[in-house]
């Protein structure tokens, strides 16, 4: 489904929040940049306080960046006009980590699919909207929403499929799923995700992915970023992050899945010691205090994300990176003598 | 997170606060829309008979112009909820928007209206009432403008807090995402949401709004005489306490403790019931 046509685009988005009673600022995220094509899933992964969250909160407009520029469709969000600003709203959308914190406890369900048609003046008719919104439900197999219905009367994973229904009601080229399946069960998570890929197989939407859940990534994303401490340290085609993992952090981050089969683990670093805090960041590195192949000139200058360190996969770390040029070349080495 | 066949069956938990306030309230309000049929005199009619105590033909007896006690009693409310309960929807009116901007749009013009509120809030309330009734003088409309005045800052305050509370939650990030503008957020969502709140504090404000109506009538500064309102009553009646005639001054007392309390238990059960449903969900 992907093709070379790029839907959204980020440009070293940095957003700094102050900290209050001092000039200290909380470094959410630094020096971002993702390009997002038709149809492609990126897969946004880090832990808690990696500044993921913040990353889709300033694509989708709720969040100012420091710095830094977001394109739709080739213009920027803060230069939008009226009508641009319409179809940014339109084709940007969104699904949330709470199923039930997501929907408006007050209203039907229904009324919170069809919003989006009738603030962004979409619908013909009332009618029109809820016909459409009803369509949107049927979509995501929820067929027995009737006006009534609200979100207490749904369970969790309806309630989700409800989100996705909402975020698909005004045909969007691109949504940006925040743990969509975190608060849900296994089962309910299958569901989501498969109604998640259903939806991308049909209309060649892309997805901003964000989770910590690596077992999933695996399944939907096609190309995955890793952030640790507002930075991507590493970003890759899902399966060269899984398979090479140049990044010692993102060795660690695999290291901490469970996978079935026990060979996986081979090899895989152990995380140790605290993340550092956001306000504080170390001069240098900021994964250097829990790295394992950390030196002292790891702590002296914040490694830039090498592009290409290996064909299409950047990474950010001065270690890694010369450890694999010199398999290259080893390898490259090999092939050329006999 | 799953759904369980609920337990509890459907049907209203007890709530006899609710329940008993409810029924209070809605007496007295009928006593006070059939006040002409309830009367046996004319409330606003002297007599030659003053100072009567409590028999057959004045049933609570008369006050020291002659005046009829039981009519009077059963037409204050007319007054008394007519000025609390308009005061009480302005205050509301007026406040919620102001507390909801207040709470959506922090920095300067949230910290203007804050400021502002907090020096309206800085006087007694009782104080500042009669004060400002003494300056403008009692007319009903004007009781009115300042029952809403010095009601506002605590329906700002209300919703600024409530707004800061939802302000975090994903279905205001969600409502953003579906095309909201400010303004749709906060009348859509912010203020469907807080209707609870809301409505609970309404019923404690008309009560101390009838306190408050009595007060400054009773101190002379609210409505005028011959006007039949309970403070006005108690105020004129208060003279003779002391010398034996206590009944001016115990009867519309009583009327007016029951509809205060009739509306306390409104309040408290509003929350109690919010409490249960919110437990339920």
């Amino acid at each position: 489904m992907t093709n070379d046509e790029t839907v959204l685009e980020c440009a070293e988005l940095v957003r700094h929040f102050p900290v209050k009673g001092s000039d200290k600022v909380v470094q959410a995220v630094n020096d971002v940049s993702l390009t997002f094509g038709a149809g492609e899933t990126v897969a946004l992964v880090g832990e808690s306080g990696s500044g993921k969250t913040t990353v889709g909160r300033m694509i989708l407009g709720l969040l100012a960046p420091t710095s830094g520029r977001i394109v739709y469709q080739g213009t920027a969000l803060d230069e939008m006009d009226r009508r641009q600003r319409r179809d940014f709203r339109a084709g940007v959308q969104a699904v949330f980590q709470d199923p039930y914190d997501s929907l408006d406890p007050r209203r039907p369900v229904l009324a919170s699919v069809r919003e989006p048609l009738r603030r962004l003046e979409l619908e013909e008719s009332a009618r029109d909207g809820t016909r459409r919104a009803m369509a949107a439900l049927e979509a995501v197999g929820l067929a027995g929403i009737t006006p009534k219905t609200r979100p207490h009367d749904l369970s969790g994973s309806a309630c989700q499929r409800v989100g996705i229904a909402r975020a698909l009601v005004t045909r969007p080229r691109f949504i940006v799923l925040d743990e969509p399946t975190s608060a849900l069960s296994p089962i309910a998570r299958a569901e989501v995700m498969r109604s998640l890929h259903d939806v991308q197989q049909s209309t060649g939407v892309s997805y901003l992915f964000i989770t910590h859940d690596l077992a999933v990534v695996e399944s939907l994303a096609h190309r995955v970023a890793v952030m640790y401490l507002g930075r991507v340290v590493e970003a890759a085609a899902a399966g060269d992050v899984f398979g090479r993992r140049l990044h010692p952090y993102t060795e660690a981050l695999l290291g901490s899945v469970l996978f079935p089969d026990p060979d996986r683990l081979d090899g895989f670093g152990v995380l140790r010691g605290e993340i550092p805090s956001p306000i504080d960041l170390p001069p240098g590195c900021a994964f250097a205090s829990r790295c394992a192949i950390a030196g002292d000139d790891c702590r002296t200058a914040v490694p830039p994300l090498i592009d290409d360190a290996v064909a299409g996969h950047h990474v950010a770390c001065i270690r890694q990176l010369s450890r694999s040029r010199d398999r290259q070349l080893a390898s490259t080495l090999r092939k050329e003598t006999p | 997170m799953t759904t369980v066949a609920p337990t509890s069956t459907p049907t209203r938990r007890r709530n006899p606060q609710l329940l008993i306030g409810l029924t209070a309230v809605a007496v007295i309000l009928l006593v006070a829309l059939l006040a002409p049929l309830l009367a046996t005199h004319d409330p606003v009619r002297v007599s030659g008979a003053v100072l009567q105590p409590p028999s057959g033909e004045h049933w609570l007896g008369t006050d020291r112009s002659g005046l009829d006690i039981f009519s009077r009693v059963v037409y204050a409310p007319r007054v008394d909820l007519l000025l609390a309960g308009v005061g009480t929807l302005l205050a509301a009116l007026l406040g919620v928007p102001l507390g909801a901007l207040a709470g959506y749009a922090p920095g300067i013009v949230g910290e203007a209206i804050s400021r502002t509120l907090d020096v309206v809030q800085a006087f007694p309330f009782f104080i500042l009432a009669m004060c400002l009734l003494g300056i403008v003088g009692g007319s009903l409309p004007n009781i009115i403008a300042v029952l809403a005045i010095v009601n506002a800052p605590i329906y700002a305050r209300l919703m600024h807090s409530q707004t800061r509370t939802l302000r975090g939650r994903m279905f205001i990030d969600a409502a953003r995402v579906s095309g909201c503008r400010p303004r749709q957020v906060i009348l859509g969502h912010i203020v469907p949401n807080s209707l609870s709140p809301i409505l609970a504090q309404m019923s404690v404000t008309l009560g101390m709004s009838i306190i408050l109506v009595a007060g400054v009538s009773f101190v002379g500064a609210g409505v005028e005489p011959p006007t039949a309102e309970w403070g006005v009553m108690i105020g004129d009646g208060s003279g003779g306490m002391f010398t034996g005639q206590w009944w001016p001054v115990v009867f519309p007392g009583i009327a007016l403790a029951l509809t205060v309390v009739a509306f306390a238990l409104v309040s408290n059960g509003i929350t109690v019931a919010n409490q249960q449903r919110s437990r339920r969900a």
